[in-house]
């Protein structure tokens, strides 16, 4: 697959849970080269929105094309298309960092790359239980960011963490959107909106454009307070 | 599954070695209830659907650690249940052979 205008295109999203209709009209587009934010509410289903995507999370129905061929969500781990980066951690606890990386990366140039971050090579032998909130986040974005998946969906990745750590990682994506079309969701309005080249809102089961802030006020996701 | 890089197989050998304590615990349960080859039996049989399940039961998110690397949680029970029967078998039926020298052939349930 060539890196370039990579298109991950999303044309319906559909989920219930009992009668409780979740996601009823989503779509969004993302291409290589973007980072799309996605706000909603508690609840909203941005969550399980790239937990199907990622498709670990059966989907009443899903119609998705990346690089203009139709994927289904089942495929996506083992064709290694789409990185996620869960809310919750997910790296083994007992293991430390620097024996986590040779995991994932075989090359020594993408090891070395991981490895000598500055924010990376403090933590390298503690274990992940050892971990600060901070420390972890940083270490998962920025594990999963090195792998060659030419998307990558963060859920949360600013939530709970302190601000050196968020503008780390804030940087990082800039560097990372070159090569990698980039999903992320939060809470953080802030910092979502100076991270994203383009976002949407989830509002009653359906995505609508948010083009400012403004529009997250008029689609009942901030209040006035905020402006 | 074992490439010259080493990659994918140190993370499947790290999953087999997470599941294998609660596999070796249902094995011990069954020997006590069962004796040595009814355990042994479902060792072979549903030792590793035991693990699996006790996995996704207490760490359920690190399979995200396994998904990244493009494992299903399918390939990765494959996977396992081959490295069960590999290396697996010997460990159990050591472990199995030293029991019941130290403490004899019993079994709380005849079958």
């Amino acid at each position: 697959m060539t890196q370039n205008n990579v298109k991950l295109i999303l044309s319906k999203a559909e989920k219930s849970f009992g009668n409780k209709e979740i996601l009823k009209d989503i779509c969004f587009t993302c291409e290589i080269g973007e980072i799309l934010g996605i706000f909603g509410r508690n609840g909203c289903g941005k969550s399980t929105l790239l937990k199907m995507i990622f498709g670990t999370l059966r989907a009443d129905q899903i119609e998705m094309t990346i690089d203009g061929v139709s994927v289904k969500p089942e495929t996506i781990i083992a064709s290694k298309q789409i990185a996620y980066v869960p809310q919750d951690s997910f790296l083994p606890r007992n293991v430390r960092v620097r024996d986590i990386i040779p995991m994932y990366f075989y090359s020594e140039a993408k090891q070395d790359k991981v490895f000598y971050d500055p924010g990376i090579a403090k933590i390298a032998a503690r274990r992940i239980s050892e971990l600060s909130l901070g420390e972890l986040r940083y270490f998962e974005v920025i594990l999963i960011g090195n792998l060659d998946h030419p998307f990558l969906l963060l859920d949360e990745p600013f939530s709970m963490i302190e601000p050196l750590y968020k503008d780390a990682i804030k940087e990082f994506l800039e560097t990372l959107k070159a090569s990698k079309g980039i999903i992320l969701t939060d809470h953080y309005f802030d910092d979502v909106l100076q991270t994203t080249t383009k976002n949407i809102v989830i509002s009653e089961g359906k995505s609508s454009e948010v083009l400012s802030k403004e529009d997250l006020i008029k689609m009942k996701y901030l209040s006035k307070n905020h402006l | 599954m074992f490439n010259r890089h080493n990659i994918p197989s140190r993370a499947l050998w790290k999953f087999y070695k997470d599941i294998l304590p609660y596999i070796l615990v249902f094995t011990l349960l069954c020997k006590i209830v069962f004796g040595s080859l009814i355990a042994f039996f479902l060792f072979l049989m549903i030792g590793v659907f035991i693990g699996f399940f006790a996995f996704n039961l207490i760490k359920k998110q690190e399979f995200y650690f396994y998904h990244n690397l493009g494992f299903s949680k399918w390939k990765l029970f494959k996977v396992a249940f081959i490295l069960n029967l590999v290396l697996g078998t010997p460990i159990v039926i050591i472990t199995l052979v030293i029991i019941t020298m130290l403490f004899g052939d019993f079994k709380l349930i005849g079958i």
